[in-house]
């Protein structure tokens, strides 16, 4: 809760003096708050490169719609909705264009043309074999998400609730499943332990 | 409780109990038996890796040109909104315009007036019957001697 709760405090005035037009307090909010950003882009994207396009999309939306902040909502909570749908809309767009360049594809290519481009999926597949895309890769986005805000950052699962706009069940359903998902990969990863002989 | 049912279980236990914090079953077995520990170790070990991998990530562009970047950007689209509201304004009031314009080019409709009851004036030997069609501009008068000519 903390560390949250601490970033609300420290940017308060920032806000507060950003919304008045003045753009060094604006720059200070966003050297505040662009790491998590950032970190919530890579999670929701489950891409570094494309959370960093998600992250500047952010700051550009920070900046249209800051005048319309009100301090009634908890700062944090605006940002993380602000993240979550331009991390939407950009994967809408990319599947989108994505779907245009089949379809394109699929028309002027010859089928060896398409089987290429069908290996170069592969290699950028092959591309994302850091930890991070590799743990995207194993888990839904909202599986992530939660997992990320409870278990790494240590968020409260009523932090996480309110931050996502879910309620604590559904939290706890996520959280679950994601744990036995990443561990039952991270367990495979690791045959020598194994299943235990019983005692 | 059994080592295969204690790997079951650490599949969902939270990361203290993973630890050995705590008094849950799990917690307990993880602090007595090195095999099970050993495996939660490991998955907090890569969970921790998880983290650190997270938390260094960061974009390539620095803080100062994404600023700049973003007011730009905000800037431009804020000048789009702006070209695109005036443009639908400008056509609103066209139409607007037009409609009245409109308005004025047509004569004017008549006033409802009310059904005039005909008045017709006969001889003293004639008698009329006055017939009022479904079309209102349209009258039969029938004028007929008294004395059944």
């Amino acid at each position: 809760m903390s560390a949250l709760r601490d970033l609300n405090d420290s940017v308060a005035p920032l806000i507060v003096r950003a919304q008045h037009g003045d753009t060094a307090a604006f720059a200070d909010l966003v050297r505040a708050c662009r790491p998590l950003v950032y970190r919530w882009s890579v999670v929701a994207t489950g891409d570094p490169d494309e959370a960093e396009d998600v992250t500047q999309e952010v700051l550009v939306r920070l900046h249209l719609s800051l005048d319309r902040y009100r301090t009634d909502a908890t700062f944090t909570t605006w940002l993380y909705r602000i993240t979550r749908n331009a991390a939407t809309d950009r994967f809408r767009r990319y599947q989108s264009r994505l779907r245009l360049l089949r379809s394109n594809e699929a028309l002027t290519q010859a089928p060896d043309r398409v089987a290429a481009a069908r290996a170069s999926e592969g290699v950028l597949a092959a591309e994302a074999s850091g930890i991070v895309r590799r743990f995207m890769a194993w888990l839904p986005r909202r599986q992530r998400e939660v997992l990320d805000l409870v278990d790494l950052q240590e968020f409260t699962p009523a932090e996480a609730a309110d931050l996502l706009g879910l309620d604590g069940g559904t939290i706890r359903a996520h959280l679950h499943r994601a744990r036995r998902s990443l561990r039952s990969k991270i367990i495979e990863r690791y045959p020598e332990y194994g299943k235990g002989e019983g005692e | 409780m059994t080592c295969p049912e204690i790997h079951d279980q650490l599949l969902e236990a939270a990361p203290s109990e993973l630890r050995g914090e705590g008094e849950s079953a799990v917690a307990q077995h993880l602090r007595s038996c090195p095999r099970c520990r050993q495996l939660a170790e490991r998955i907090v070990a890569e969970e921790s890796r998880l983290h650190g991998a997270l938390a260094t990530l960061e974009p390539r562009q620095s803080v100062d040109d994404a600023v700049r970047a973003a007011v730009a950007q905000a800037r431009r689209r804020r000048r789009r909104r702006w070209v695109v509201a005036s443009g639908l304004a400008a056509a609103a009031v066209a139409v607007f315009a037009l409609w009245q314009s409109g308005r004025s080019a047509l004569p004017p409709s008549p006033p409802p007036t009310a059904m005039a009851q005909p008045f017709v004036q006969t001889s003293a030997d004639q008698n009329v019957i006055v017939y009022q069609t479904a079309n209102p501009d349209i009258i039969v008068v029938w004028l007929y001697q008294r004395n059944g000519s």
